[in-house]
């Protein structure tokens, strides 16, 4: 249920990015959510559940987003590990010791996709603008905390939630087997 | 390993312990292969699937399901916002502008006069055109059927320039239609679903459009930058060019009818070496505030080849 719970708010998330969040087809301040998304996925959740739930969102980006299909499901994935990496190898993991490593992943893949793509297929993309990508990485690092605890609450919501399924269960009146 | 204890009870107890461990350990081996098999595998899925569609062009069956999901959701969304604008803008706005009627009746008093003037003026060039076209015997285009869209989402990647609009397949849509406002040109449609299509905007890099210059009749390419101004290009240096010149359609290629405004030259850039000018178009259309578009529909050239020749 936890999964279902995320894959929704995954995706109002990339419908709010690509409607009321962006007001007109040339907009530099839109916030890059789904890439939040994808580093608390990286940070909370287990790998399968994570790599699925960032493989439906990639999917959903590439249909919505650009002309290049796969594009956004390689981010996501490249997200994904880097993040999980740098979780798994850090003393401390902390919402707000991540915001600054968030940021810069978030900044360096995007520079790495435009490199990509300057030697693949030239004349693709829009020209890097760096003061557009510096202000990309500012809103992602200024929306990393609000929404790590927007999600974290959510995550434990889902977690404790009583449905109606165990609620049927027949307490049996055997005695409760030894845990081994 | 423990030593084993002297008394019969603690020996079993530890053994127990013991087995309790072991059991433990292999049961954590086991777990983390397994996670360490689904994860190979689906990275060998993720891998096999990113290098069989990556830089393709056409949805697949789960790009345009992904699409049939999203979209409705989309459209409540902007839907949801535009209802909300116009209440601002009939409601809200409304109270701030009572104050100002005297000025905007006489600005739209001074307007009015000044369409009249045009609208004969235009009338003249009507009757004008129909006569001199006849003279020449100059056939024209069918009237093409259009087909009304409004965008429901915009690409908020710093990557791309295009955006959703409500209408696909269903509607008689098809990969290359051309997509125009009553402005002028605004793309073409790139990839559809039955009910929602994708559409290339003419800003984007990867856009390439043939047209010419009205005046001059000279044909060249126009491409997007990525912001809002296209690039024309092919344009050689011995063509007069001027700013405030007009940028039309050509029609070449049988995707977008000839004469179908683009924008106005807003810099001609005279470089001492090269072939070709570097010429910078503003766009006839408002990309900060399009929202309903045209679809054209697509001629179907094997209908037209298959006309008899009239002697």
């Amino acid at each position: 249920m936890t999964f279902l719970c995320f894959l929704v708010v995954g995706t109002l998330l990339v419908v709010l990015q690509t409607t009321l969040l962006m007001p007109t087809p040339v907009w530099a301040f839109s916030p890059d959510f789904y890439f939040i998304f994808v580093a608390y996925l990286a940070s909370r959740f287990t790998p399968v559940l994570g790599l699925l739930l960032v493989y439906l969102l990639g999917l959903m980006l590439d249909v919505l987003v650009g002309t290049m299909l796969g594009m956004f499901s390689t981010l996501c994935f490249a997200g994904f590990a880097c993040i999980r990496l740098f979780s798994s190898r850090m003393v401390r993991w902390d919402f707000l010791y991540s915001i600054p490593l968030i940021s810069l992943t978030f900044f360096l893949l995007s520079a790495l996709v435009y490199l990509v793509f300057d030697f693949l297929y030239v004349g693709q993309l829009v020209t890097w603008v760096w003061w557009e990508m510096l202000i990309r990485a500012a809103l992602v690092a200024a929306f990393t905390y609000p929404l790590f605890r927007l999600l974290d609450k959510l995550y434990t919501y889902s977690k404790n939630m009583v449905y109606p399924w165990k609620r049927l269960r027949v307490r049996s009146d055997r005695p409760k087997r030894r845990q081994t | 390993m423990p030593d084993v204890p002297a008394h019969a009870g603690e020996a079993q107890f530890t053994t127990t312990f013991m087995r309790q461990q072991l059991r433990k350990k292999r049961n954590s081996k086991t777990q983390y292969l397994r996670v360490l098999v689904v994860a190979v595998v689906l990275l060998i899925l993720g891998v096999l699937f990113l290098v069989s569609t990556f830089g393709s062009r056409q949805f697949g069956p789960m790009h345009k399901i992904a699409m049939e999901f999203v979209g409705p959701v989309q459209k409540t969304v902007t839907a949801t916002g535009s209802l909300l604008s116009s209440f601002k803008s009939d409601y809200i706005d409304s109270i701030q502008n009572f104050f100002k009627l005297n000025e905007e009746k006489k600005r739209l008093s001074k307007q009015l006069q000044e369409t009249e003037a045009l609208l004969n003026r235009s009338r003249e060039a009507m009757a004008t055109n129909a006569s001199l076209r006849k003279l020449l015997d100059f056939k024209n285009a069918a009237e093409q059927r259009s087909i009304a869209a409004t965008i429901v989402g915009k690409d908020p990647s710093p990557f791309f320039r295009s955006v959703i609009i409500d209408q696909g397949a269903n509607s008689g849509i098809v990969k290359g239609s051309p997509v125009v406002c009553s402005e002028g040109v605004v793309g073409q449609i790139f990839t559809t679903s039955p009910n929602y299509s994708k559409v290339l905007l003419a800003i984007a890099p990867s856009s390439a459009i043939d047209v010419l210059l009205q005046k001059s009749r000279v044909r060249g390419i126009l491409k997007g930058t990525g912001e809002l101004t296209y690039r024309l290009e092919y344009i050689l240096k011995n063509v007069d060019v001027e700013v405030g010149d007009y940028v039309v359609t050509a029609g070449y290629g049988g995707v977008f009818p000839t004469g179908l405004p683009v924008g106005i030259v807003s810099k001609v850039f005279r470089q001492p070496q090269g072939m070709f000018h570097e010429i910078e178009v503003h766009p006839a259309v408002d990309y900060q505030t399009i929202e309903h578009l045209l679809v054209i529909e697509k001629p179907n050239l094997n209908e037209i080849f298959e006309q008899p020749v009239q002697p």
